[in-house]
């Protein structure tokens, strides 16, 4: 089955393998009392083998439900995928029967979240919830599998792992919690981890060392990993690849070297400035002007259209779709900075 | 869309109808029966109702043992029912809402003492209570009153409680005490007109759950003796009876239902009414 | 754990004690004891030796303190009715009653959380609309008028099951289907909150997130998580539990203590009453016991008490 592309690979991709996880024109919208309300649009882009895409925006940018969608984790009578394809190991895991895409979760994709303490049943023990999906997945009896989340405790370097198999949640640190979700996750040796925030709740410190961990899993199992985040930090430390989402959409695809050097979207650049203005310690930091707009009042055409500096009639037309604008970048402006002007096609 | 139709007013009507039409069986019984709910008339003895084969429209509801006609019996039953189901509602109201605002306010000791008496009374099943009670003083409003309020206490105590210990740190409580008030005066002036809107919608709620609990009471036997006209005690006589006369129970308990039914869905819709956010159902 | 279930150990003397001086109070507040025990025609010398033997003639709280040590050595005198010691008769009847709770408390518990789960997982859909409003409904109605129904319906129309009695497991449904209406209704809508509640939690999508099957996830991981109010529930409708066996063994004609206790009441034995009180708060109270340590095993977090 050759999947149809609406848009170019981009070169960078093309010399190597085939990308592990291919989303192709990804539409969900949420069924609200007055309708469905769109949450992402036409997102597209791959994850490269072994490599760390890091996923960046704002609250409301649609992020999460970008991630949590390539599982259909969010419950039908709530959202829907609207349209678009999710191509992983030769499948369309929008088009997969349940029974099937449950075998692709948790063994050949995990996900962890955000807040470790809410993400863990707190009446399970650490042991039982860990020996889980083993024992579903890999068929392994339980004393096989405590055996193997001791090592995988160790692995993601919890000390006293026997100890820690008969804990409860609740009797954990917030770090300690997270690694827990890790090797949660990697028990069955999954191809890609899907990190959805994994930080965000953590203080400075252990946000550092789980990074670090992270960091160093992907090194030694050859991990592939999607990073949400909305911290730019975040994801110049660590991110190969880096998409920037606004309002349920795309705008800008790069490597973490260029787009840090270089942004081309009006949106990435104001944010880019309001770090270096941190940075700099100015007395003034400059701000995005305006806010960004609620799912059910977006404007017709680009959705920062009215908060941009460079806009004019041409971005009020369409969106404009997210096009290739150097080898390795995508952009979807007509005028990205830097870069020669897109000519917006019919 | 569906739920708009039996929204909070519809329910809010409806039962205000049901009770209201109750009351006022209530108060116009004697004139409204055909007939005296005590008279007998032994050649009349268990008609059936005239829906049924064999009844007549002379007894609407037929009549019991003892040729009583039925439906003026359940007519009266509305007095007692009513009656005892207010009055016993708002003992217990009136015990619970006091000992729960001063548990709740007061705070330390006194909340330890009086949360941990609730607790355990709420262990003791009233029926025992009530058991004792008619052992030791007999079956009389008077005492079904005092039983049915008396054990009904501790739900308004933990419900205000509750209400007192979340209210208690907001700051027109702070500002009352800063300016000199007395225990007394912040929980009479401040605290109490915040309770009162739960607490009657509780309060009615609850009146449904006594009335319920006299039938069973008086069904019993632990209520007053026969042959006063309540509703628990026709359906003791029903139940001796169900298999020549089964409209006899059957007549009470849908009089029951009725009443507890228009209270609750009454209830119900006041509960909707001042809090749009509560969950539905 | 131990000491969790040693502390709640110690309300148990405390609540019966409490109980007993209630009962001591209204028994000695209300009317003469030697009434019960002798007739008009009874002489002097009768009276006072039931004086002397009934400690009347002593002050009131040293009364109450024989009392309590009868009450103690389980001596609460001699059945009027049937002529043997009071506890006997009572403990005989323990049975009984126990059984029917028993059922009542498996049918109610069993049906009302699989039909809250029902509801929960086909939120406003049919079962759903179905379910609940039966449930609203059913709250309203008398349970014993609805045991009387299903004996109008199962016994005298039907005759399937027998209307009245003891005996084989068939004596025991009505009874059992009655006592369990009690709780039934609430037991369903307490689930259906408590279910929908926890299913929006962040833990449920993680366990999706593992490949679980939905039914996996419903039992495995939302059910557990949802029983703590419901099984606090049912701690608090115990003593309501105990107060409709009363209703429903008088209903069925079933030869548990409730019944016991009514007929005692019109025969006006006071020792059976007595003895039955007692014993019937013993049960609550141990049974509070027992659903405060299920509590504690279902949830780890309620250890630390």
């Amino acid at each position: 089955m050759t999947p149809a592309t609406d848009h170019e690979l981009s070169p960078v991709l093309r010399k190597r393998d085939a990308p592990l996880l291919r989303v192709e024109n990804l539409s969900v919208a949420f069924h609200a009392p007055n309708g469905p309300v769109r949450a992402i649009e036409g997102v597209s882009f791959e994850v490269p083998a072994g490599k760390v895409l890091g996923i960046v925006g704002e609250s409301g940018s649609g992020k999460s439900v970008t991630a949590l969608s390539l599982l259909r984790l969010i419950p039908s009578e709530i959202a829907e995928i609207s349209s678009g394809s999710v191509w992983f190991g030769g499948r369309d895991l929008t088009k997969l029967p349940e029974r099937e895409l449950r075998r692709v979760r948790g063994r050949e994709i995990a996900m962890i979240f955000q807040e470790p303490m809410t993400s863990l049943n707190p009446i399970a023990s650490v042991g039982t919830q860990l020996r889980e999906p083993m024992q579903l997945h890999l068929g392994i009896k339980a004393t096989e599998a405590s055996r193997r989340a001791e090592e995988l405790l160790d692995l993601v370097g919890i000390p006293q792992p026997r100890k820690r198999m008969m804990q409860y949640p609740h009797e954990l640190s917030g770090g300690m919690r997270q690694r827990v979700m890790i090797a949660m996750a990697l028990s069955c040796e999954p191809k890609l981890l899907i990190a959805d925030e994994p930080t965000t709740a953590l203080d400075v410190t252990t946000q550092a060392q789980i990074l670090d961990l992270l960091r160093s899993l992907q090194n030694r199992l050859g991990l592939s990993i999607i990073l949400i985040t909305h911290d730019l930090g975040v994801v110049a430390q660590f991110a190969d690849n880096v998409q920037v989402m606004y309002a349920g959409r795309a705008i800008e695809q790069a490597p973490v070297s260029e787009i840090f050097r270089q942004p081309a979207h009006p949106y990435t650049q104001g944010l880019l400035k309001i770090v270096a203005d941190l940075e700099a310690e100015c007395e003034r930091l400059s701000s995005i002007e305006g806010t960004v707009p609620a799912p059910y009042e977006l404007p017709p055409g680009c959705a920062f259209a009215p908060r941009c500096s460079l806009s004019d009639t041409a971005c009020t037309g369409s969106p404009p779709p997210l096009s290739p604008i150097s080898p390795g970048r995508r952009c979807a402006c007509v005028r990205p900075a830097g870069f020669p002007q897109i000519r917006a096609s019919a | 869309m569906k739920q708009r139709l039996f929204g909070k007013r519809f329910k809010i009507l409806l039962g205000a109808g049901i009770i209201i039409a109750m009351c006022l069986l209530a108060v116009l019984a004697p004139y409204v029966a055909p007939y005296d709910p005590l008279q007998q008339d032994l050649l009349r003895r268990l008609k059936p109702p005239f829906f049924m084969a064999g009844g007549t429209v002379k007894n609407l509801l037929g009549t019991d043992n003892y040729g009583r006609d039925l439906l003026s019996r359940l007519i009266f039953g509305t007095q007692t029912s009513i009656m005892v189901g207010t009055a016993s509602m708002a003992l217990s109201c009136i015990l619970g809402a006091i000992a729960g605002l001063i548990a709740g306010y007061k705070g330390g000791r006194i909340e330890q003492l009086i949360m941990r008496f609730a607790d355990a009374h709420m262990a003791f099943p009233d029926v025992l209570f009530a058991i004792i009670m008619a052992a030791a003083f007999g079956g009389s409003t008077f005492n079904l009153i005092l039983v049915l309020g008396i054990s009904g206490w501790m739900i308004y105590a933990r419900l205000v409680f509750g209400l007192v210990r979340s209210l208690k740190y907001r700051s027109f409580i702070e500002a009352a005490v800063s300016y000199g008030g007395g225990d007394r005066y912040v929980m009479s002036r401040h605290l109490l007109p915040q309770i009162v809107p739960i607490l009657t919608v509780v309060a009615t709620l609850q009146v449904a759950q006594m009335i319920l609990q006299e039938a069973a009471l008086s069904f019993l036997g632990l209520g007053l003796p026969p042959p006063a006209p309540t509703w628990g005690n026709i359906l003791a006589e029903g139940r001796d009876r169900m298999f020549g006369a089964p409209w006899i129970a059957n007549c009470a308990g849908v009089a029951i239902i009725l009443i507890v039914f228009g209270i609750n869905m009454f209830g119900n819709g006041l509960r909707e009414y001042l809090d749009p956010q509560a969950r539905q159902r | 754990m131990f000491k969790f279930a040693l502390r709640r150990l110690v309300y148990i003397p405390v609540s019966l004690l409490f109980v007993s001086a209630v009962l001591f109070a209204v028994l000695r507040l209300t009317g003469n004891p030697i009434d019960t025990y002798l007739d008009i025609n009874r002489t002097d010398e009768q009276v006072a030796a039931l004086t002397k033997r009934l400690h009347l003639d002593q002050s009131l709280p040293v009364q109450f303190l024989i009392y309590l040590k009868d009450v103690l050595s389980g001596d609460f005198g001699q059945s009027l009715q049937f002529g043997e010691p009071a506890i006997n008769v009572v403990l005989e009847r323990a049975g009984a009653s126990i059984q029917l709770v028993t059922a009542a408390l498996v049918i109610a518990v069993i049906a009302g959380v699989l039909a809250g789960m029902a509801c929960a997982v086909f939120k406003d859909k049919l079962p759903d609309f179905l379910i609940s409003t039966l449930a609203v409904a059913a709250q309203s109605m008398p349970s014993f008028w609805l045991g009387i129904l299903l004996i109008q319906c199962f016994a005298v129309q039907l005759r399937w099951l027998p209307t009245s009695g003891r005996g084989g497991w068939e004596n025991l449904v009505l009874p059992a289907f009655t006592l369990a209406a009690y709780l039934l209704p609430n037991i369903i809508l307490i689930t259906r909150t408590s279910m929908l509640e926890t299913l929006r939690e962040q833990f449920v999508v993680t366990a999706n997130a593992k490949g679980l099957s939905g039914s996996q996830v419903l039992f495995r991981h939302a059910l557990p998580n949802a029983l703590n109010p419901i099984i606090s529930f049912i701690g608090l409708q115990i003593g309501r539990l105990m107060g409709g066996a009363i209703i429903t063994e008088t209903i069925f004609a079933w030869p548990g203590i409730g019944r016991l206790m009514i007929g005692s009441i019109f025969q006006r034995d006071v020792p059976v009453v007595i003895a039955g009180v007692l014993i019937v708060s013993v049960i609550i109270v141990v049974a509070n016991l027992a659903v405060d340590i299920l509590l504690s095993i279902n949830d780890p977090r309620i250890r630390l008490d």
